[in-house]
């Protein structure tokens, strides 16, 4: 009975311990993820040539999610879109939707740029937005989350061997519940590498409305020449 | 008669030494009016291909007449189809390429123009097409035009 009562003590104090490990910011994150301004949502900065050079890690070494939305209006959609998607392909990224009008990528971050410039001068760029995420903390304190967990199951595993009965009972429902959380931040800690791992590019195209062609005069005599149909007259 | 005959032969020689001569090595796609002046050449789905030059006056530069070019395209309600095209050909020759979209009939037709400023002469060239068949031909159609000559 007295060998019960230790064991259950014991489970408890290593839930006690999971449960601090689950706050945030505990002392198990590193150092690095902490140290340096909450950059949460802050605006991603541009170098020279106006696109961040990679999303995933900056200089300090911050894990980052970049989103980039574009609204552009092109001639004809099917044919830019065969085109993005092509690009897409070539750079190791994956759409994620496609509709008529509306496109949602996947890329590695360092072809974010290479790609935007594609959709850029695709057609008339209507807006376009870019939003950097810092996903450092996060994903530090994820991953002491998941280290703290699996201590803890791995030493659960021992306390079985001494127990009766009853208390290997109580260990294993309580081992079930920790796998179960496990397997949650397991799960948290692999989107957030994802996000990390890829930049997502939304594109929303417009069409361009096909007007009729009207005469205008121009005071340059030989641009009232440039026309399709003295083209196909006189070719 | 023969004073006659020496007349027609002088003109005809004197008009081939002005036609300009313009020089491409088009797409294998086209294929090349020989016996016609200047430089015209088609494809089998169509797709016109053909060199001209007009005065450069007032005297403009290239971006000055790409400019002007793009502007009055667009105010006859011309689509211009990406971004103005910019590149220097194999001679060094700077020169760019505007593509626009247009309805023809019932149907959405290409129109390229390609312009070079040579001094005196704007030289330009032109291809139109159907846009499904033209959109096959633009990207060698582009890299063709590095090889433009447009002549002295």
């Amino acid at each position: 009975m007295r060998g019960f009562g230790t064991t259950v003590a014991l489970v408890f104090a290593l839930l006690a311990r999971v449960a601090l490990a689950a706050e945030p910011a505990t002392g198990m994150v590193s150092q690095k993820a902490v140290q340096g301004p909450a950059t949460e949502h802050a605006p991603p900065t541009l170098p020279a040539h106006g696109l961040p050079r990679s999303a995933t890690q900056t200089d300090d070494g911050r894990l980052t999610a970049l989103t980039a939305t574009m609204v552009v209006k092109v001639v004809h959609v099917a044919e830019v879109r065969k085109q993005v998607l092509d690009r897409v392909k070539a750079l190791h990224g994956h759409p994620m939707l496609m509709t008529d009008a509306e496109l949602l990528l996947k890329v590695p971050p360092n072809a974010l740029p290479e790609l935007l410039e594609l959709l850029a001068g695709a057609g008339t760029v209507l807006a376009k937005s870019l939003q950097r995420t810092d996903l450092t903390d996060e994903i530090a304190q994820l991953e002491a989350r998941l280290k703290s967990k699996r201590d803890v199951l791995q030493r659960m595993r021992g306390f079985i061997d001494d127990s009766n009965v009853q208390a290997t009972l109580r260990i294993e429902r309580t081992m079930t519940q920790l796998v179960q959380e496990l397997e949650s931040v397991k799960g948290q800690f692999a989107v957030q590498r994802e996000r990390a791992r890829f930049a997502t590019v939304q594109v929303n195209f417009q069409y361009f409305q096909h007007g009729r062609i009207t005469y205008v005069n121009s005071p340059f005599a030989w641009l009232n020449d440039v026309d399709l149909d003295r083209f196909l007259r006189e070719f | 008669m023969v004073r006659l005959g020496c007349i027609i032969l002088a003109v005809v020689t004197g008009l081939g030494a002005c036609a300009p001569r313009y020089e491409m090595t088009a797409p294998a796609a086209f294929k090349r009016f020989e016996q016609r002046g200047g430089y015209r050449a088609i494809t089998a789905d169509g797709v016109m291909l053909k060199a001209r030059e007009v005065k450069n006056y007032p005297e403009g530069d290239l971006p000055f007449w790409t400019d002007a070019l793009q502007r009055h395209l667009l105010a006859r309600g011309y689509v211009q189809k990406g971004k103005t095209a910019c590149f220097k050909t194999q001679k060094g020759v700077d020169g760019c390429t505007l593509v626009f979209l247009l309805p023809h009939g019932a149907e959405d037709w290409a129109f390229a123009q390609t312009v070079f400023v040579q001094g005196n002469r704007i030289v330009l060239v032109e291809s139109a097409g159907l846009f499904d068949c033209f959109a096959k031909i633009e990207a060698d159609l582009a890299t063709a035009l590095r090889s433009f000559d447009p002549g002295e």
